[in-house]
């Protein structure tokens, strides 16, 4: 029979208060202290590329929440609940003002309360407890009395190891997505589209890629629907989409490229590559999208990768126009546009290169959204100790 | 609340601060302090009223001490001294006010503590306006009102008093208390939010159009002239390039439809010891145009972006180019200032992004004719963020009436023949952030937009730094109208000026960078593997 687990309270589990960060960052410092923000934190990872930064003198007064690495941090305001440890890397930084620092105490790993943390039954807890008035802010109260259930040490230890396991393999496949994109840009360089044209090899884009090419009415009473949000700024992949009734847009198949033509979804590189429909279903986007779709004979991908050219962006960019904050591109100034010639074998040998890393890729997103639904079906039954693993013991001692 | 006993520990500040930069910074704080509930549109007039006042008091009695000395070198009996000192036309002759006893400071800070403070006041502004013709309905009486609460205006009053205007500094008061103003002006400017635009241009966007323009001598006019900070910077330029003296070579006209903006820029210009013409009265620039036979050197302004309602008549002299919509007066703004240009007269106005490529209500055939009428010079595309008032991102129209190798004016020198040409700057690269909000130009920026212009056009300023006119991808691109034309009369500058050149990474480079990438992705995919096992084996081990 399983033992009977006790809730603690969070605060009663961590060796310094739990405290936010700098609350007023001041003015802009290149040379000062980093400090993580509520947008740098997602899906349990710190983005650390495009930190705010702010003076020595101001981060002094916020001491408290420096990091040492190995800290939680929750995000307070705003997107509420993602939750990330720190690692050695961003030692030394701080925290803005709506994140949380947890320093875990000698009885816990920083991992056991990621899990808690990120846990639905914690975020659940923390729902019914935010304050929605103006933006949806979560009290450091409400954090320190989180009950966190705490089962035998080798049982945290071995259901860290079971959904540890699984996280790993979503990051790695991650990191295969992000490095066959790299290497594909690489390719897409060799073919010598992203140079300057010089005179006689020189062709109009519009003989290899047509831009928003006409295409019927979606069959489905409720196609498949992609907004703007769905797009992202770095990889080729469409991680959600809704279906709704048909209302205008720009139409688009399998084999399409969607990419962003309005401020500031351009600038940032919302492009995305459509693979996940079915054969000859149309589906609808946003209306601020340019469809791109390679001619017969042209690998689909690559207009995928034009639309991620810096020379191709440039020009997009240079030509948006309009009267108010929200400038945006025409699919015929976006398509005004030429590129060398690229020879035909190569380009072939392109196609079967992406088409083959596409399709990896497309597989292993899949996995993942496998992968991550399990681990959130796991993780209460885990922690609450319905499910238990079987000799504990044993995992800890493979893990180790 | 803590006893109000004890000055401030702000004001105390004031006491050890040096330069004027810190001066302004305490100066601003403390006064923030003492708004209370007041919003800034009102408070201002209140501050810088106040801040006029003490200039015109400051300004009195240095030239009061100079004139003493003076007396007393030409051996001025002592008994006699003071007939001269209250002589009047030996103050207005130096471009100072005459401040009639009751309103010089001294006196004001003495009476603030005792009397009624904001009658006080009030009583001041009228003798100075009585005593100075020119001031006429220009200060503020607005001190005496039931609504002021007169404590936090006897603080604000001990406030300026406490202030060292005059200065350590070798400036004279009236730089001192000109930057002051001008600083105020920015801060209300940015208090008030959306509608501080109204009477603030940035600084660094005045001084570009400044340092473009190069007006040296000649006429100034803006026609939409908010606080006077384009003739401000214009009065510094001449200072910069031909010294003091030479402040009087230029004569200015505006014209400003808020009255208490109008008020403000006739301080500003006073502050500055700037002779203006901003007309009797402030006024609608389109219904009642205030300078009707004006012919102008130079145009600078700022107008408002986008207006729709606005005095609109078809039948108007003005639009040689075409009838600007009802919807929006850009282009309105746009001739109406051609219209005020002399000969060899150039312009540079402040823009909604809009106007470089609207297609609407005939603000397409509007562009065109004034490209095939050879009246473009110059457009800038600016970056973002550097007004941060509006959101609007904003570009710089120039204007010239004469772009043939003798049409720059002032200059003996023949200039560069670009007819039929237009230079485009991109500069949405540039400038530098401040703080998260706002973004400036650099000194580094100025000089490179302006030098390029100076170049393209063929300036003795530029023939002075020797440097040719160049294309430089990316930024800067002269191109001629046919090349106009084919672009459907778009004048954004990112068209013409194409892509920067990008270092480009050797095929050597980019090999080696697939052969690492390679290999990342082999280790990636081993990875992989691995951890597929482990999971099936860590799956494995959960039951019941």
């Amino acid at each position: 029979m399983p033992e009977r687990i006790h809730d603690v309270p969070l605060e009663s589990l961590v060796s310094e208060k739990i405290s936010y960060g700098v609350v007023q960052p001041g003015t802009l410092e290149v040379d000062g202290v980093p400090i993580v923000r509520v947008k740098d934190v997602r899906g349990g990872k710190i983005d650390t590329s495009d930190p705010l930064v702010v003076s020595r003198d101001v981060e002094e007064k916020y001491a408290r929440t420096r990091l040492r690495g190995g800290e939680v941090l929750l995000t307070l305001v705003g997107s509420v609940g993602e939750v990330a440890v720190a690692s050695e890397e961003i030692c030394g930084w701080n925290v803005a003002r709506a994140i949380a620092v947890v320093r875990p105490s000698s009885e816990v790993t920083a991992q056991w309360l990621r899990l808690i943390l990120s846990s639905d039954p914690a975020q659940q807890y923390f729902h019914d407890r935010l304050n929605t008035t103006v933006q949806a802010t979560l009290n450091l109260k409400d954090v320190r009395t989180l009950p966190v259930p705490m089962p035998p040490r080798r049982e945290r230890d071995a259901v860290c190891a079971v959904v540890g396991a699984l996280d790993d393999k979503i990051a790695v496949n991650e990191r295969i997505a992000a490095t066959y994109e790299q290497l594909l840009q690489c390719r897409f360089a060799e073919l010598g589209l992203g140079d300057e044209p010089d005179g006689e090899s020189e062709i109009p884009i519009t003989d290899l890629i047509a831009f928003g090419p006409k295409l019927g009415k979606p069959a489905a009473a409720e196609p498949v629907y992609v907004d703007m949000a769905a797009l992202q700024t770095n990889r080729a992949g469409i991680p959600s989409w809704t279906r709704r009734e048909p209302k205008s847009g720009p139409r688009f198949v399998n084999g399409d490229t969607l990419m962003a033509r309005i401020t500031p979804c351009l600038e940032n590189g919302k492009t995305g590559y459509v693979d996940f429909m079915e054969d000859g279903e149309i589906g609808l986007g946003s209306t601020e999208f340019i469809v791109l779709r390679s001619l017969p004979g042209v690998p689909s991908e690559l207009s995928y990768f034009l639309a991620r050219d810096s020379r191709f962006r440039e020009h997009a960019i240079r030509n948006m126009v309009g009267s108010s904050g929200r400038q945006r591109v025409s699919a015929a100034d976006a398509s005004n546009y030429s590129v060398r010639s690229p020879d035909a074998e190569q380009l072939a040998a392109f196609g079967r290169e992406s088409s083959a890393a596409f399709s990896h890729m497309k597989s292993l997103e899949s996995e993942s959204r496998t992968l991550a639904a399990l681990r959130d079906t796991l993780l209460p039954q885990l922690m609450s100790g319905r499910l238990r693993v079987k000799d504990a013991e044993k995992i800890v001692e493979d893990h180790v | 609340m803590p006893p109000r006993k004890k000055k401030p520990a702000d004001q105390a500040e004031l006491f050890t601060a040096s330069t004027t930069k810190e001066i302004q910074a305490i100066l601003w704080k403390a006064a923030d302090k003492l708004r209370g509930s007041m919003d800034a549109n009102q408070y201002k007039e209140f501050v810088l009223g106040l801040i006029f006042l003490k200039y015109v008091s400051d300004a009195f009695e240095e030239r009061r001490e100079q004139l003493a000395k003076e007396l007393a070198e030409e051996g001025i009996a002592e008994d006699r001294l003071e007939e001269f000192l209250e002589d009047q036309d030996e103050y207005t002759g130096h471009h100072v006010f005459w401040v009639p006893e009751s309103a010089r400071w001294s006196s004001i800070s003495a009476n603030a503590k005792t009397g009624n403070v904001g009658e006080v006041l009030d009583q001041a502004m009228d003798a100075i306006m009585k005593a100075n013709p020119s001031l006429t309905g220009v200060l503020p009486k607005i001190f005496n009102k039931d609504n002021v609460d007169k404590k936090r205006l006897a603080e604000l009053v001990d406030l300026i008093t406490d202030a060292r205007f005059g200065g350590s500094d070798d400036k004279p008061a009236q730089d001192v208390l000109g930057e002051v103003y001008e600083y105020f002006l920015g801060n209300f400017a940015r208090a008030e939010g959306k509608r501080g635009g109204e009477f603030y241009t940035p600084s660094s966007v005045v001084r570009l159009l400044v340092e473009v323009l190069e007006p040296y001598e000649g006429r100034v006019y803006d026609p939409a002239c908010g606080s006077g900070g384009m003739f401000v910077q214009a009065a510094k330029f001449i200072e910069a390039h031909r010294g003091r003296l030479h402040k009087s070579d230029i004569s200015v006209y505006g014209q400003e439809l808020n009255e208490r903006t109008w008020r403000l820029a006739k301080m500003n210009l006073a502050i500055h010891g700037i002779d203006g013409n901003l007309a009797a009265r402030w006024g609608d620039t389109f219904a009642d145009d205030k300078h009707p036979d004006l012919k102008a050197d130079y145009v600078m302004a700022n107008p408002p972006f986008n207006i729709k309602d606005w005095a609109r008549n078809e039948s108007d002299a003005r639009w040689k180019y075409g009838v600007p919509p009802r919807g929006n007066a850009n282009y309105a703004w746009l001739q109406h200032m051609i219209s005020k240009l002399g000969e060899r007269g150039t312009a540079g106005v402040v823009l909604a992004n809009g106007s470089m490529s609207s297609q609407q209500s005939g603000e397409g055939e509007i562009r065109q004719a004034l490209v095939d009428g050879d009246m473009v010079a110059c457009m800038v595309a600016l970056p973002a963020q550097l007004f941060r008032t509006t959101a609007i991102p904003a570009c710089l129209w120039f204007l010239a009436k004469d772009k043939s190798p003798g049409g720059v004016k002032g200059q003996k020198a023949a200039a560069a023949d670009r007819r039929g040409e237009i230079l485009f700057i991109d500069a949405r690269d540039m400038g530098e952030m401040v703080d998260r909000t706002e973004r400036v130009l650099t000194e580094a920026d100025l000089k490179k937009i302006a030098g390029t212009y100076h170049a393209w056009r063929g300036t003795t300023s530029a023939k002075d730094a020797g440097e040719p006119y160049a294309d430089v991808p990316g930024f800067c691109a002269s191109a001629d109208l046919k090349t106009v034309q084919e672009h459907g009369y778009v004048l954004t500058p990112g068209r013409y000026v194409g892509a920067a050149e990008t270092e480009e990474e050797d095929a050597e480079a980019v090999a080696e960078k697939i052969s690492r990438l390679t290999g990342e992705l082999y280790e990636l995919f081993d990875k992989s593997d691995a951890l597929g096992k482990t999971v099936r084996t860590q799956l494995g081990r959960i039951g019941a």
